[in-house]
């Protein structure tokens, strides 16, 4: 079993840069993964996960070791993805209306074993996941943060409640609230 | 349980999120309720498709450039802290003589405090830790109305037997 990531930041604060190198090593992929469910550009994912991990080494000094390694790389990229969407002027309008662009074609649903399977309906396939990705999007930054903690990386509550430094009531709130909003888009897929 | 109860529930439920006695209370009225079971297929169905777009999505990147890139601010923090440092050096060398017994008394002084105050004592105890990083629960399966619950020894998942099926955590 490899090094606990607590003896890793202890060894990276006394300057041994292979151990910082194993948490970036350890964590590149889930950050970067989050980072693209928030800004859905590879590019800027990449520059946001280099980012991260350089703030992360120039404050290894404060991190206490209260919380998990993890959860305060994810904090300090989510940070910065947000940083970076106001930058940009890309944050989503939310609005509470479900998709008004629905016609009564029966479209292929996320359940329908027969897309997964089906050569032929790939791009059937491709369009449930270019709706997905823009159901997504349309999410506050605050609420596709927690879908994406929740359903990507598998964090609990509390450790969401960490990441976000909310409450966990705020978590399970905004949590269900961006279900609904992602079920009112997707209704049909669903 | 009633449904409206279990509804405001069933967010928890697919999360395993809630203490073992209601998770138990609301899988044995999903497992008879038809409209709770469609909500929580629903509530899976949505896991599945957010996972399976953000997956596809972060597959295809290339990271073995990661390193390189924080490893060049790394250099750079690290060169800018210890120019820091030399100027600090520097400046406390051109300190007049009679100057330094005042700077002098100052550090000591401050030694003094922290060491009073414990900074100076034992590193932090390694806090309990996860071992096994990020988890990924999620209910696959519930069958039957007849429950137990029993830990995984190897996974620490915990899982419980509805009768003819099981609903565990992946």
């Amino acid at each position: 079993m490899g090094e606990s990531d607590w003896d890793l930041v202890q060894r990276a604060r006394r300057g041994d840069r292979e151990a910082f190198r194993g948490l970036v090593e350890r964590y590149q992929r889930k950050v970067t993964s989050l980072a693209i469910g928030m800004l859905r550009n590879p590019d800027d994912a990449l520059d946001v996960t280099q980012e991260a991990f350089a703030k992360a080494y120039q404050n290894l000094a404060r991190f206490k070791g209260d919380a998990s390694f993890y959860t305060w790389i994810y904090r300090i990229a989510l940070n910065l993805c947000i940083d970076h969407q106001r930058r940009e002027g890309r944050l989503p309008q939310v609005s509470l209306d479900p998709l008004d662009d629905r016609d009564d074609v029966p479209r292929p649903t996320i359940r329908d074993e027969s897309v997964r399977g089906d050569p032929v309906r790939r791009a059937e396939d491709a369009e449930i996941r270019g709706r997905m990705r823009d159901a997504i999007a349309e999410l506050t930054p605050e609420h596709r943060a927690v879908i994406l903690l929740r359903e990507v990386e598998g964090l609990s509550y509390e450790e969401i409640s960490q990441t976000l430094d909310v409450p966990k009531g705020t978590v399970m709130s905004r949590l269900h609230y961006a279900r609904r909003q992602l079920q009112a888009r997707l209704q049909e897929l669903l | 349980m009633h449904c409206l109860d279990a509804r405001s529930k069933l967010d928890a439920f697919v999360d395993t999120e809630l203490p073992p006695r209601e998770l138990v209370e609301v899988a044995r009225h999903v497992a008879e309720c038809v409209a709770c079971d469609a909500s929580v297929k629903q509530l899976m169905a949505l896991h599945d498709a957010v996972c399976d777009v953000t997956e596809a999505d972060a597959s295809g990147v290339d990271l073995r450039g990661v390193w390189g890139g924080v490893e060049a601010a790394v250099d750079a923090h690290d060169a800018s802290r210890q120019g820091r440092q030399g100027r600090q050096g520097r400046m406390l060398r051109r300190l007049p003589g009679r100057s330094a017994p005042l700077w002098a008394a100052g550090m000591a002084m401050a030694a003094g405090v922290m060491l009073f105050m414990g900074a100076g004592g034992d590193p932090p105890v390694a806090p309990p830790m996860i071992a096994a990083g990020p988890r990924m629960p999620v209910i696959e399966r519930y069958v039957g109305v007849s429950t137990s619950i029993k830990k995984d020894d190897q996974t620490g998942a915990m899982l419980i037997n509805l009768g003819s099926g099981r609903l565990s955590r992946r």
